[in-house]
């Protein structure tokens, strides 16, 4: 009896429920659609907010082999791939060349007396200073700069990406990014553009800032390739770090790679001329 | 019931799409947002995040026929989110004086709106979603336990506890207030099957 009481009355109360629930939506300025400025805020924000893409599987430290990167499903397109490759291979080529060289510096004597390079005679080498590194960047949006219109596109000075944050797997390279960007845009078809920037990366312990650094938009998608070399200070002084930045399909999320190392790169090698006179 | 064209085009980065989503599926989830947690801010909170969230994770969604309870999923955790952020919706509703009754159960007594809210109020959060989901929604049990990702049993205890506890709520209040004298007006009887 208790339990077909029960019953009615939760039937009862269920009906009240269903009435009122339905009576307190009713009474939303909107009812049961979407607040028309919420809807305004949520698409508005959507413009800046790429969606996430299986970056991750594709980081690209340790450098894997060709094979095992042919053999993932979801790799990105040819064309990215390619591009990717040649990325990873000419790091890896950087990391090789710093490799042998230090290699042959310390063969060739103690630690403390080797040289790396300019600026770095006499100092001691930190094996924990060298490292590969690989994460995100995630951009808000900025300030487009002055922009001339050509015969053949544009000339845009001053573009700046004021808020951009890193995240890498070393802790030295992470944190606040700003940029500034000079950059040609050529209206063919496709169009494409090239861009050279300067950018400070800062975080509590010392900052990187580029001494050369420049990226062009892929003609077939319209993302960004950026490329730099910084140096550090505070803290990171000393060091040096080679980035590669690539925009992750579309947005102002970027996959980051790069290798910090210590000292500076050796002094750019003349031409070779006599192999340029031979492929004339 | 969302269209899964729509959803796999949105997966692919297609806002147009996903701006089609958002038409078919915003209101009904800020509705929910707002019946759980009864604080429009929060609602609006947890929508905005929700909506942002299915976008960014969208590609990740395996099954598109299988979006709704995905993204009802992600409501959830949004509405206990800004639950706990705020824990505005924790404490029981004051009394409001003045209101007017507006609910008639099928027996013939009263039962206020505040004392239905205050009540309500001392639910926990995934009671309260039960019950949304059950009779908000009209979903059967089945269903909520898909959308919350629990077991059907859970779900059937879940609503039998919120009643219980709404029950034990409106007793007290009744016996700490004074009773309604004027006759209540009797509207929503359609809503009364």
């Amino acid at each position: 009896m208790n339990h077909v009481t029960d019953e009615r009355t939760d039937r009862s109360l269920g009906r009240d429920l269903q009435a009122w629930l339905e009576e307190t939506v009713a009474e939303l300025p909107d009812g049961d659609e979407l607040p028309i400025d919420l809807r305004s805020t949520v698409l508005t924000r959507l413009s800046n907010t790429p969606q996430r893409r299986r970056w991750w599987p594709r980081m690209r430290f340790p450098l894997r082999s060709r094979a095992t990167r042919s053999a993932r499903p979801e790799e990105p397109p040819a064309e990215r791939r390619t591009r990717s490759m040649f990325s990873a291979i000419r790091i890896a080529a950087g990391v090789a060349a710093f490799t042998l060289v230090a290699s042959l510096a310390l063969a060739a004597g103690p630690l403390t007396q080797t040289s790396v390079g300019p600026g770095a005679e006499a100092q001691a080498i930190d094996p924990d200073a060298f490292g590969g590194f690989s994460g995100t960047m995630l951009c808000g949006s900025g300030g487009y700069g002055s922009t001339t219109l050509t015969d053949w596109g544009s000339s845009t000075v001053g573009e700046t990406y004021p808020r951009c944050a890193i995240e890498a797997s070393d802790p030295r390279i992470s944190g606040n990014n700003y940029s500034v960007h000079d950059y040609y845009r050529f209206d063919f078809a496709p169009p494409y553009g090239v861009r050279r920037f300067a950018s400070v990366i800062t975080n509590e312990d010392g900052s990187w800032i580029s001494t050369d650094a420049w990226g062009y938009q892929q003609p077939e998608d319209g993302t960004m390739f950026y490329a730099g070399r910084f140096r550090g200070t505070d803290a990171y002084e000393g060091l040096s770090a080679l980035f590669v930045l690539s925009q992750d399909t579309w947005g102002l999320r970027f996959d980051v790679e790069g290798v910090i190392f210590p000292g500076d790169l050796p002094a750019a090698p003349e031409p070779p001329i006599e192999a340029a006179t031979a492929s004339d | 019931m969302v269209g899964s064209d729509l959803v796999v085009r949105a997966q692919h980065g297609d806002r147009t799409a996903f701006t089609g989503l958002v038409d078919a599926i915003g209101g009904r989830l800020h509705a929910i947002a707002f019946t759980v947690l009864r604080d429009r801010d929060l609602a609006r909170d947890a929508t905005q995040q929700t909506l942002l969230t299915a976008w960014e994770e969208l590609p990740r969604l395996r099954d598109p026929d299988r979006f709704e309870a995905w993204i009802c999923r992600i409501l959830v955790r949004n509405c206990h989110r800004e639950g706990r952020k705020a824990s505005r919706w924790l404490p029981a509703l004051p009394g409001r004086p003045g209101s007017d009754p507006v609910v008639v159960d099928g027996s013939g007594s009263v039962i206020t709106r505040d004392r239905l809210e205050r009540a309500f109020r001392r639910l926990n959060l995934d009671q309260r979603l039960a019950v949304v989901l059950h009779y908000y929604l009209d979903l059967p049990p089945a269903i909520i336990a898909d959308r919350l990702d629990i077991p059907v049993g859970t779900v059937h205890s879940r609503l039998r506890r919120a009643l219980h506890a709404m029950h034990a709520a409106i007793d007290a209040d009744e016996r700490t207030e004074v009773p309604v004298t004027s006759p209540p007006a009797r509207i929503r009887q359609e809503a009364v099957r």
